[in-house]
């Protein structure tokens, strides 16, 4: 049985194998057993969460957007009813039960939301809210809002999506003082029905 | 046959690697272990990036919220002063009900406080500002999904919060808006400048030592032409008061647009609209002297 070897010593060759043999396959069990733990059972795995990019907050946009003279936003002269965005929804709030509200803000603030969302599909958009805050509750009351669907203008914001509620992407909000009145918040947010976060960080 | 374990050295040493290996292994993954079960009841990793970013994000905010409310604020002192003669709410002169207008309006006369536009229009303008910094509510929260944690930390605000979905909701920056004090209010060339007293702001509500001190800088339009209206008016009267009968035209040639008028129910008052930007209304009794100018009054 072990005459494969000639001229040798035999019985050295014998110990030789059996130690190394055993020791080998010893090394091979226990890597073998902790790289199963480690990569398949996922023993290295940490469950601890990291923070992901969406929890990071920006008001930028949003702000931007209300510093924007409305001269550059392609309005006819004749039209303007305010220097700046801001101004406008400070003006229509004060106005926000009148009938025209609705049309002025669609007329004035609707092409800008089209322009930022770029897109012909319907079922994306920005949406823009404005209302108060509660003093003890974070019960929103929409006092004014609109919605860009694709190329279209809704006045009326996107809350639900096959029955549960929309996910708001890329959601900003900040407050804006009022003339004689508690201040409002306004939210800019981007809804896109069934989609997820891979689909829309082109709109950003 | 030779026993198993002849060559001493060759067995020392495969042994030891084989034990070697094995110990290795084992405390790597003890350590790993132990790392993970410290490491879910502490900090989340970027948590103090995130951190960071929020605070900005805040202070962004709240900047845009008072230069806002410094705007509304100076549109409001200039009206508060035109409707005043030129003096802030809570020094103004008496007033005089009808029948020249619905409004009351302000006696210009020597029964008037130390005449200053800039100083009148410093003070209103804080005034008017101090209530939309008071208005002011902070939309931060912090979003904490760690259960121990959200514990642990809720006792830091003292109970001013609400928990929604393991989000806390807090007010805490609210305190820096109620409390921002104006540190200077210069007007500079083609500015208004408000500068601010620093403010602390906490970064990370979980402990309590690490803070960011912003000091804010707003920077408003220049009211000199508003103001400057005051004192045209006031060197307009100067000039016609021995002589009311003249002060129509005299006025006129300051402000083209103003109506100045005379009620026979009240002989001696002469009332002035200058019709500008401020709209300026008073009324001007010849029986009585103009204020006087204040010492350290810029505009005369």
């Amino acid at each position: 049985m072990f005459n494969i070897v000639k001229n040798t010593n035999k019985k050295g060759v014998m110990d030789f194998m059996l130690n190394y043999l055993l020791a080998i396959a010893a090394l091979f069990l226990i890597i073998s057993f902790f790289m199963i733990y480690f990569f398949v059972l996922g023993g290295a795995d940490s469950s601890t969460v990291i923070i992901k990019s969406e929890e990071m907050q920006s008001s930028a946009k949003l702000i931007n957007l209300l510093k924007t003279d409305m001269t550059q936003a392609g309005i006819d002269k004749k039209d303007i009813l305010a220097n700046n965005y801001l101004e406008l929804i400070q003006e229509l709030y004060l106005k926000k039960d009148e009938e025209s509200t609705k049309e002025k803000l669609s007329s004035l603030l609707g092409p800008i939301l089209i322009k930022m969302g770029q897109t012909e599909n319907k079922n994306i958009g920005w949406n823009l809210k404005v209302y108060e805050k509660t003093t003890d509750q974070i019960d929103k009351i929409n006092s004014l809002s609109l919605s860009a669907r694709g190329s279209f203008i809704d006045e009326n914001v996107i809350e639900t999506f096959a029955g549960s509620e929309q996910i708001k992407f890329f959601r900003e909000t900040t407050l804006i003082p009022i003339k004689d009145a508690e201040p409002i918040i306004v939210e800019l947010y981007l809804s896109c029905n069934g989609c997820l976060n891979k689909d829309v960080w082109r709109y950003i | 046959m030779k026993p198993l374990f002849n060559n001493k050295k060759g067995d020392i040493f495969i042994i030891s690697l084989v034990i070697l290996t094995l110990l290795a292994f084992s405390t790597l993954a003890y350590y790993i272990q132990v790392n993970k079960s410290t490491r879910a009841e502490g900090i989340l990793i970027g948590e103090q990036a995130l951190a960071l970013t929020n605070l900005y994000k805040e202070t962004q905010n709240e900047k845009f919220y008072v230069e806002s409310s410094a705007k509304l604020s100076q549109i409001e002192t200039l009206k508060i002063l035109s409707e005043n003669a030129g003096y802030p709410k809570e020094s103004s002169c008496k007033k005089l009900q009808k029948p020249f207008s619905t409004e009351a309006l302000a006696i210009f006369n020597s029964d008037c406080p130390e005449f200053d536009p800039e100083t009148s229009y410093k003070s209103q303008l804080e005034s008017q500002l101090k209530l939309y910094l008071n208005n002011y509510k902070s939309l931060s929260y912090y979003k904490e999904s760690n259960k121990k944690h959200l514990d642990e930390i809720s006792s830091y605000f003292n109970n001013k919060f609400e928990i929604i979905n393991n989000t806390i909701f807090t007010e805490i920056a609210t305190n820096n808006t109620k409390f921002l004090e104006i540190e200077d209010n210069q007007i500079i060339k083609d500015s208004n400048i408000l500068t601010f007293k620093p403010k602390k702001y906490p970064i990370e509500y979980s402990t309590n030592d690490s803070f960011y001190e912003y000091k804010m800088i707003i920077s408003l339009s220049s009211p000199t032409l508003q103001l400057e209206q005051f004192t045209k008016l006031h060197t307009a009267l100067e000039s016609c008061k021995e002589n009311m009968k003249t002060c129509e035209k005299t006025i006129k040639g300051s402000f083209p647009t103003a109506e100045v008028k005379f009620k026979s129910e009240y002989p001696n008052y002469l009332y002035i609209n200058t019709k500008t930007n401020p709209e300026i209304k008073l009324l001007f009794n010849e029986t009585n002297e103009l204020p006087k100018y204040s010492a350290k009054a810029v505009f005369k």
